[in-house]
């Protein structure tokens, strides 16, 4: 690695660019119109402005950012956390792009990113998990039998996301 | 110091002209405290909250409008390395007419013009990469 684009803002953004600076790695920050003086922007070797302040249109912009890379030459991107680090889109992306992502490979992100389909990959593997039902409940009637199986409290959770109800 | 006193003298503080006061009791307790004038708020607003707008590929000055790339890319005058450019200076140009391409992620982007005018200036030069934002032609 030579050149990294920083595809994040914030002290998330500075913590990555410092880290690159100790190791003598060149940097490329990427802003949008409403972070233009921030730290991350003048700390990096190079900077290059990606979109407006919706961040949307700028920094989970996946072309602005690729070709960001491309026209600095960065080798790799760093997605920091948030924005695009779990988007196996992006992680494809820059595979196809010669980039390199700095993070798990895009089918790695894919299968966790759901929920029901990672814990089926663990159970294959022999990983343990913690009791809860095989893939996805579809009915009331799916819920309670898994219920009555595994006892209360339980936790529901959607496949993606966050969100979650507790009983 | 008892909770009433300390609120007793936050009111009489409000109500003063003071701005500003700190009190080293004999015990060792230590009161500061500041108050925010109406005029500082106001202008501490105005002067940390830059409007942003959405539509920054077009700018006006005066009777010119500045275009604005919409994108990170590579820009080209050309549709192809032979061919002649879009635009020149002092070209007129209509809403839609096509200015110039950007290249982004091996596709090629026409950059479409929406004002009418002659060309005054182009701002970058063939082949060179532009960010989103960066200004490229001025059309008067």
């Amino acid at each position: 690695m030579n050149k990294i684009l920083v595809a994040n803002r914030g002290e998330i953004a500075v913590r990555i660019i410092r880290a690159c600076k100790e190791m003598n790695i060149m940097t490329v920050a990427v802003y949008s119109e409403a972070d233009k003086d921030a730290l991350h922007t003048r700390l990096a070797d190079e900077a290059v402005c990606i979109g407006p302040a919706n961040s949307k249109r700028s920094y989970l912009d996946i072309k602005n950012i690729i070709e960001a890379a491309n026209i600095t030459n960065a080798d790799s991107i760093h997605p920091g956390f948030g924005f695009l680090s779990e988007n196996s889109q992006f992680a494809k992306i820059c595979e196809e792009s010669n980039i390199k992502f700095i993070g798990p490979k895009s089918e790695v992100i894919r299968l966790l990113g759901n929920k029901s389909n990672s814990k089926k990959l663990m159970k294959k593997e022999g990983i343990p998990v913690i009791p809860g039902s095989d893939g996805s409940i579809r009915s009331i009637s799916d819920a309670k039998k898994v219920c009555n199986e595994i006892g209360y409290p339980i936790l529901l959770k959607a496949a993606a996301g966050r969100w979650r109800k507790r009983n | 110091m008892e909770y009433e006193k300390i609120k007793q003298l936050m009111e009489d503080m409000g109500n003063s002209k003071i701005s500003s006061i700190n009190i080293d009791f004999p015990d060792g307790t230590k009161i500061s405290m500041k108050k925010e004038s109406q005029d500082t708020a106001i202008n501490y607003k105005a002067d940390n909250m830059p409007e942003y707008k959405e539509h920054t590929e077009e700018r006006t000055i005066e009777n010119k409008k500045i275009i604005k790339s919409p994108m990170v890319g590579t820009f080209y005058l050309k549709p192809s390395p032979t061919s002649a450019p879009y635009v020149e200076v002092g070209k007129h140009v209509n809403k839609g007419d096509t200015l110039c391409i950007i290249e982004a992620m091996k596709l090629m982007n026409e950059i479409e013009s929406d004002s009418e005018g002659n060309v005054v200036q182009i701002l970058v030069k063939d082949g060179e990469t532009v960010e989103y934002g960066t200004e490229l032609f001025i059309i008067e």
